[in-house]
């Protein structure tokens, strides 16, 4: 409870003032025996992108299911806008898989559209909302195509645009540019988070990548392997908006190097 | 961003051209079936001269066919026709919600089905017709339930491994848009067993229409059965012939028109 209270003893006193949107506490999950996270701690304020990294297979992907609703905590309590999360909020949260979960049967625009659809939205303004969430991502054209005549980067694009037509304030994404390279991927990821700020979306995003949580993050929580416990909370000392200048930073490398060393230790238990 | 958008474009190779090869296999589909005619034509005329089973073609569309151009006959032909097509109203329907059901409502019940639906597809169902009779009564109603019987297991075995394999990540991520029950059926789990399915409703057709036949020829009093075992009685030929094509026929047409339907529905292939 106390890590809960102070999660970052170096941020200013007015951060901490602010209630969290997303408080996840002492949380246990697990799949029938597997315990696959541990007492997991920590929580996420208005307009914050905090990265959850650790090694593959630690549980990333589990903790953010338990904070979309998909995977119910066997203890511990998520609580998002102050009410304990039972099972999906599609109005308060979206959901962007690991694997992208985009349906192949449907093309780019209509694959943002089902969001809306679940959601009951009007046809006509599914379709124009979708319209303008594809053109938000740079796809604007590419609306009638299906996800199989997509690159691997456009495919990526358009599940983060179904995750953004709706009003969801808060998005979840699971390594969504883990199948790209470095540089696309820092390059999306930078534009990815002009198009949050410009929305004002609050962001969980999971991530094995240390140049990308460090680049991209307001926070950084690292995770050790399975069952994931949380090893530490950084706060990223870099200022905003970020720049590709940024990772030239000092600050930059010895975030990365104190990451590196996090994460090194458990290679050699 | 532009970069890997145009790549993607180039990648995507335009509808190929009805190419040479095209025309030379369609010279040769056609030209072996006229071969075969022409064959047919010469064996009957020649060694198998004036026998009770195997009329010449000429005969077949002259005599053959005027006499199934009678009333009684065309009622035969009738009476065959709408049987099969209530028995395969009733698979398509039955078997898809069936299919459905057993593959998506819990694992072990679909495991436990499928092993017996398995079984009830190797047995033969043949001896079972008199059963059938006893139970249902001479005539259309045991006829259709034979064509139900024989359609409906393989498009219920088909459509429920096709919806157990659906991909979880898809519903879960139908889930976190906040999809009902209802709503993942539908536009979840449906759309992507189509193709499956409807390639299962092929097979389905075949085997209904079989059933009825069967039926027909075993215990009955019309029917096109009936009208087969009357030609083989009285030694006639050539309406005998006549009316095997014009069943033959009536299966390739079905066959092509459900292939129409599965080709749109995988367009997304
Ligand atoms: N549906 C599941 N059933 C059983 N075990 C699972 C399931 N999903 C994940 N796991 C296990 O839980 C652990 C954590 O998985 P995951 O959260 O996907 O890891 P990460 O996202 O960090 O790579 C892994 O050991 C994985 O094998
Ligand atoms: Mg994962």
């Amino acid at each position: 409870m106390s890590a809960a209270a102070a999660p970052a003893a170096g941020s200013p006193p007015l951060r901490d003032a602010v209630e969290p949107v997303i408080s996840v506490t002492d949380v246990s999950l697990s799949y029938g025996p597997v315990l696959a996270a541990h007492d997991l701690t920590f929580d996420v304020r208005p307009g914050e992108f905090v990265s959850l990294i650790g090694p593959s297979g630690c549980g990333k992907s589990t903790a953010l299911r338990a904070i979309g609703g998909l995977l119910a905590p066997q203890s511990g309590a998520v609580i998002v806008n102050g009410s304990p999360v039972t099972g999906p909020r599609p109005s308060e949260i979206s959901f962007v898989f690991q694997d992208l979960a985009l349906y192949p049967w449907r093309s780019a625009r209509r694959n943002v559209e089902i969001a809306l659809q679940f959601a009951g939205v009007s046809s006509r303004e599914r379709r124009t909302r979708a319209m303008d969430a594809l053109a938000a991502v740079g796809l604007g054209d590419v609306g009638d195509r299906f996800p199989s005549q997509l690159s691997g980067g456009m495919q990526q694009r358009v599940a983060i645009a179904r995750a953004l037509v709706s009003d969801a304030k808060i998005l979840l994404l699971d390594e969504p540019f883990a199948a790209l390279d470095e540089q696309t991927r820092l390059k999306l990821g930078g534009q990815l988070l002009t198009l949050l700020e410009e929305h004002g979306k609050t962001v969980v995003f999971v991530t094995h990548s240390l140049s990308e949580a460090a680049y991209l993050s307001d926070r950084i929580v690292v995770m050790g392997p399975r069952p994931a416990t949380i090893k530490d909370t950084i706060t990223v000392p870099l200022a905003r908006p970020r720049h590709p200048s940024s990772m030239r930073e000092a600050e930059f490398h010895s975030l990365t190097d104190q990451l590196t060393g996090l994460l090194y230790d458990d290679a050699n238990e | 961003m532009t970069e890997t958008m145009t790549s993607a474009m180039a990648a995507l190779t335009p509808r190929p051209r009805r190419s040479a090869l095209t025309r030379k296999v369609n010279a040769l589909r056609w030209g072996t079936v006229l071969v075969l005619i022409a064959l047919w034509e010469a064996i009957c005329d020649g060694p198998l001269r004036n026998n009770d089973f195997l009329a010449p073609p000429s005969r077949v569309l002259t005599i053959g066919v005027a006499a199934i151009a009678q009333p009684a006959n065309l009622l035969a032909l009738w009476q065959m026709t709408s049987r099969f097509l209530e028995a395969f109203a009733i698979v398509a329907i039955v078997g898809s919600v069936l299919g459905l059901v057993l593959g998506r409502v819990h694992r072990q019940i679909f495991h436990g089905a499928r092993d017996v639906v398995t079984v009830l597809y190797a047995l033969p169902m043949v001896p079972f017709y008199p059963l059938f009779v006893l139970w249902l009564g001479l005539g259309m109603r045991s006829e259709v339930a034979f064509g139900v019987i024989h359609g409906i297991i393989p498009l219920v075995l088909i459509t429920m491994t096709a919806s157990a394999g659906v991909e979880t990540n898809l519903i879960a991520s139908g889930r976190a848009m906040g999809a009902g029950r209802g709503q993942r059926v539908g536009l979840i789990v449906l759309p992507a067993v189509l193709p499956e399915m409807i390639g299962g409703l092929k097979i389905a057709a075949s085997l209904s229409l079989l059933g009825v036949l069967l039926g027909e020829l075993m215990i009955s009093v019309d029917g096109v059965g009936t009208f087969i075992l009357a030609q083989i009685n009285n030694h006639q030929a050539a309406p005998l012939d006549a009316m095997i094509l014009i069943v033959c026929l009536g299966v390739v047409v079905i066959n092509a028109l459900l292939s129409l339907i599965e080709r749109r529905a995988s367009r997304w292939r």
